[in-house]
């Protein structure tokens, strides 16, 4: 979690899956930009599948299932 | 094998033990008219002592044991076959105990009704015997598989009885089944590797060293893998070098090896915040991450098949960074990109959150 002033960048790491989101969308830049500038990095777009979660982000709200997860195990 | 005979859940590792026994004394691929028993010990496996799992079974109860009135039998559930005596594994449904006996009658039709404690004789209908003579891996009766499929039960000696040859398939780790030798016959396993040994060396993992006295090498060995699209047809073909970390020694190769990741509580909350002040979720992932994690011990791994250097085969290369398969692979990154965010991202303003354990 990074506070800058009233901004905030959050974050979140699993093994070698990165999520993030955040008030500001130059921190958001930023963030990704050293990140790729250090690893090698593929980048997503908005989050779709994050630990057997599967998320849609629309205009009206987030909406997230788990059926893909129930699947595998 | 459970829900056939509604066995209850308790009984999920006998269930994976008797799998176990039955499929190596069943042919497989990579064995040439052989089964894995028979590979291993040098005879051929008997499987007409196999009987159906969960079914009643009624052991011989020995003369000594009884008086002139008592039963000559008892009733026990059928969970397996002893590796070490010819028996059966027995379970006994009242007192909750496990034997092993040889002198054992099983009826493979019947069940036991786990919440009544009674014996359930199940009638086999004829109509569903009938399944092919012989059960070939390839489909050939397509035009079959748009029917409802109807559980078909039989007992394994009508099996015996009715056909020549049975074919079972195996389920089996999800990486491909091929050896490094098969692999270089094909061109997109080659390039594969080649990629691989690329990215190993642009990021100046290794260096060939002799190998100072009193160390072991590690060895490593190539993993290939078909990566499959949505539609499930063949997207890459990857080749990944790993370690065979499990013959490294705990204080000699590594010392700590536990690695932090994100609970899903946290990543709950992420999603709730996004949603809540309507932000976008970005995702990312970091290509080949384990590469990246810098060794603190000192580790040697013997040169990878297909790439040995010419003329110095004898060396070892001195790894700097880690390679998958090393136990301390996922601490040896996670501690290399954690300090990475909280660095780039001005340390006195970045709380990090480590989760419990």
């Amino acid at each position: 979690m990074k506070k800058n002033g009233s901004n905030v960048l959050l974050v979140a790491l699993y093994v070698d899956d990165l999520i993030f989101l955040g008030s500001n969308d130059q921190m958001i830049e930023e963030f990704k930009s050293t990140m790729t500038h250090e690893f090698e990095m593929t980048d997503l777009g908005l989050m779709r599948f994050f630990l057997g979660l599967e998320v849609r982000q629309e205009e009206t709200g987030i909406l997230f299932h788990k059926k893909n997860m129930q699947k595998k195990s | 094998m459970l829900k056939s005979k509604n066995m209850p859940k308790e009984f999920w590792a006998e269930a994976v033990q008797c799998a176990i026994y039955v499929q190596n004394r069943c042919p497989h691929s990579k064995l040439e008219d052989q089964t894995p028993q028979e590979a291993w010990s040098g005879q051929k496996p008997t499987v007409s002592h196999l009987k159906v799992f969960g079914s009643v079974a009624y052991a011989h109860v020995p003369d000594q044991r009884r008086t002139k009135l008592e039963d000559k039998s008892q009733k026990y559930i059928l969970i397996g076959y002893d590796e070490k005596t010819k028996g059966y594994k027995l379970f006994d449904p009242i007192s909750k105990k496990v034997i092993v006996s040889r002198d054992v009658r099983v009826n493979e039709a019947s069940k036991w009704d786990w919440n009544n404690s009674t014996e359930v004789i199940v009638e086999v209908e004829e109509s569903s015997v009938a399944v092919p003579t012989s059960i070939s891996t390839e489909h050939e009766d397509s035009e079959n598989e748009d029917e409802p499929l109807q559980p078909r039960m039989r007992s394994l000696q009508d099996l015996y009885d009715s056909t020549n040859e049975v074919h079972l398939v195996c389920l089996l780790a999800d990486s491909e089944n091929i050896s490094f030798e098969e692999a270089l016959r094909h061109k997109k396993w080659k390039s594969a590797m080649d990629e691989e040994i690329r990215a190993i060396e642009r990021n100046n993992t290794w260096d060939l060293v002799e190998l100072p006295k009193g160390s072991q090498p590690i060895g490593v060995k190539w993993v290939f893998k078909k990566k499959m699209n949505a539609q499930g047809e063949i997207e890459r073909y990857k080749a990944r070098l790993v370690a065979k970390g499990y013959k490294q020694k705990s204080g000699i190769d590594y010392d700590e090896v536990f690695a932090p990741v994100a609970r899903m509580e946290t990543i709950r909350l992420l999603i709730s915040q996004a949603a809540q002040f309507k932000w976008p979720i970005f995702q990312m992932d970091v290509k080949t991450a384990f590469l990246n994690g810098v060794l603190n011990e000192e580790v040697y791994v013997e040169q990878p098949l297909g790439y040995m250097r010419v003329g110095e085969e004898e060396k070892v290369l001195k790894l700097k960074k880690a390679l998958y398969g090393l136990k301390q692979a996922p601490r040896a990154w996670n501690i290399r990109i954690s300090t990475h965010i909280s660095r780039r991202m001005g340390s006195s303003n970045v709380r990090m959150n480590m989760p419990s354990m």
